[in-house]
């Protein structure tokens, strides 16, 4: 099992380069302003490139407005003549890339919001507590698993996913694994949601573009009230069972997440994605979670 | 433009007869599927629960086919939703020796049996599925493909989709450049009311038949800790933005073919209300008519919509929105 260090600045870089990585996710999958930090590092890419280092490119939804920066980007990676593999989260994006750089060599792997299954939802048991155990099975399965879809993107130069690391995706991992897939997974946060609006920049007030300082930390958020949807006044009312399934999320840039764990992590997973911004304020942890990786193999 | 439909959900035939007397020039809905699901649906819609009204979908064929054809009688299209979010074929049913993708099949043959106009989806696999074995129906990639560029666009056209439903968020201007690649699509938005997050990429679901009313996930209120302690009770994922009133001519200029009011799962009584106000927009804007005249008459009739949604902001596709500062892109 391989460990990459995703590299969001220069903070994160330096640590990065102090633990001897396997490779480095540059980009970001769902948030733009981060995904351009990149173009800073290309000399680095091709420098971890030349050591042998597996190199990632994460690509969030491009927005039309961002597409004409977000297409020259790509042409400068594509330029750095390595074989980079991109993170998509776009399917224009994935399309455009097939058709310009037809004889570039490059692979893609499916990002968190290409490829799901329920157990995304903090309440996915609840969800499905009625169903069959057929429907059960079916609904923890990657969406990715299936020939029409897989013998489509192979042709898209698909040959992965990016998964959420949850409790019951070993069976699925395996049958994208039979299918030749490689399977990489982000260790410590699930994915959740994300929203167009910077959530973390409106709590706190910060024009997007500007935010960069505080997108290294996480909000932790919990149930207080429900909106009452039966009263047109919109009243809110507290619900202790509803406070439960909910659990505790994590907010950090656009995204709400919910923790994971290592002990989730099936051996099938070929790749784990370590966001180095996480471990910023405590570095000694970082270094155990290497050594803890390495031992799953 | 001289023809913008405005589309509208049902889950009954009553529901169905009120909404085109309301001005609907497009019905979408849904149905159970018992044979494979006790609470969920291939529809992206659950059994009724705490925060329904009523059931989000229809349950019977010889309802949908009375629903088509009422319809159909008063020159409304219809259009059925099979915009589930994960069909893996992986896995076979030992009771029936069916995957779910085959399942899926049957539930979109069932609804082209009885009429519908066309079959609304919400994934790759989905678009595959139907073009295979009915190449010639009628496919709408639905908001939640998340679609936000003309290379997504042009993607899904290549498989043979020509209608797409932009998300709420998409403004103005970018609907203006994705409607302009080809003048073979059929661009549709939403009216009235939405979610916050990426709806094809949020899995805070509710209304899919859950025992606990989770209220609104992105409406709810929430305790926020910061790092450093501090702590703050509020509405953090309240970005919803619901009214397009005034910004109906914009959306018209820009290309727009239809107008989507939400809410399968909502009572008809609020939904034909959204359907008559969208309604006696577009028709002013298409007949040249003064916009601001009417929306003035209709904040004179629905009196809580200036205090819903004009004092606080809540408009969408505007340049000047709440939320622009914070919008990444």
């Amino acid at each position: 099992m391989l460990n990459i260090a995703k590299v969001f600045d220069n903070k994160c870089l330096e640590e990065a380069k102090r633990i001897n990585f396997d490779g480095y996710c540059f980009g970001d999958e769902f948030c733009f302003y981060k995904f351009k930090n990149v173009t800073k590092y290309y000399n680095e890419i091709k420098e971890f490139s030349k050591a042998g280092k597996m190199i990632f490119v994460a690509i969030p939804i491009i927005q039309q407005s961002h597409l004409v920066e977000c297409k020259k980007i790509c042409a400068e990676l594509m330029q750095l003549g390595i074989k980079i593999i991109y993170i998509i989260n776009d399917l224009g994006m994935l399309y455009y890339l097939k058709t310009e750089y037809k004889y570039v060599d490059y692979s893609v792997i499916l990002g968190r919001l290409l490829n799901k299954n329920i157990e995304s939802c903090p309440w996915s048991e609840h969800i499905i507590r009625n169903e069959n155990d057929f429907i059960k099975k079916v609904m923890y399965t990657n969406s990715a698993n299936s020939d029409i879809v897989i013998e489509h993107l192979n042709d898209l130069n698909v040959k992965g996913v990016h998964c959420n690391i949850t409790q019951n995706q070993k069976a699925s991992y395996i049958k994208l694994k039979e299918k030749g897939y490689l399977i990489t997974a982000d260790l410590g946060y699930t994915y959740v949601a994300s929203s167009r609006v910077c959530i973390t920049a409106h709590h706190k007030h910060i024009k997007v573009g500007d935010c960069s300082s505080i997108c290294k930390s996480f909000i932790e958020v919990t149930l207080d009230k429900i909106k009452n949807v039966s009263d047109m006044n919109n009243s809110l009312v507290k619900s202790e069972n509803a406070k439960e399934l909910y659990g505790t999320l994590y907010v950090n840039g656009n995204c709400i997440f919910k923790k994971n764990s290592i002990e989730d992590v099936p051996k099938e997973i070929d790749c784990v994605m370590i966001d180095i911004v996480s471990y910023l304020n405590d570095l000694s942890k970082l270094e155990e979670l290497i050594c803890r990786i390495k031992s799953l193999d | 433009m001289d023809c913008v439909k405005i589309k509208v959900p049902v889950n009954s035939l009553a529901s169905a007869k009120i909404q085109i007397s309301c001005g609907a020039d497009e019905i979408y809905l849904g149905m159970f599927s018992p044979e494979w699901f006790a609470n969920l649906s291939f529809s992206h819609r659950g059994r009724k629960n705490l925060s329904s009204d009523r059931d989000g979908c229809i349950t019977t064929d010889e309802e949908l086919k009375a629903i088509i054809d009422y319809a159909h009688s008063h020159g409304v299209t219809v259009s059925f939703t099979a915009n589930f979010f994960n069909l893996p074929d992986t896995d076979v049913n030992e009771v029936n020796g069916k995957t779910l993708s085959d399942g899926y099949l049957e539930y979109v043959e069932t609804a082209i049996r009885c009429g519908v106009d066309s079959i609304i989806v919400a994934t790759l696999s989905e678009v595959l599925i139907i073009r295979k074995s009915f190449p010639d129906v009628k496919v709408v990639a639905s908001c939640l493909f998340m679609i936000s560029n003309e290379e997504y666009v042009k993607y899904l056209y290549s498989l043979g989709v020509k209608s797409f439903f932009l998300p709420h968020d998409t403004n103005i201007e970018e609907i203006r450049a994705i409607r302009s690649i080809s003048e073979d699509i059929e661009i549709g938005v939403f009216a009235h009311l939405s979610c916050a997050m990426l709806s094809g990429g949020c899995h805070l679901y509710h209304k899919f038949g859950e025992a606990v009313d989770l209220g609104y996930p992105c409406r709810n209120k929430y305790t926020c800790k910061n790092e450093d302690g501090e702590v703050e009770i509020c509405h953090i994922f309240d970005f919803n933005c619901d009214c397009a009133l005034c910004q109906v001519k914009n959306l018209i200029d820009a290309g727009v073919n239809s107008l989507k009011i939400i809410g399968r799962s909502s009572s008809y009584k609020i939904t034909s209300r959204m359907t008559k106000v969208y309604k006696k927009m577009v028709q002013t804007v298409l007949s040249n008519g003064d916009c601001m005249a009417i929306r003035q008459e209709i904040i004179n009739e629905e009196t809580w919509w200036k205090s819903t949604y004009c004092d606080n902001h809540a408009c969408k596709y505007s340049k000047n929105g709440k939320f622009t500062d914070y919008l990444i892109g």
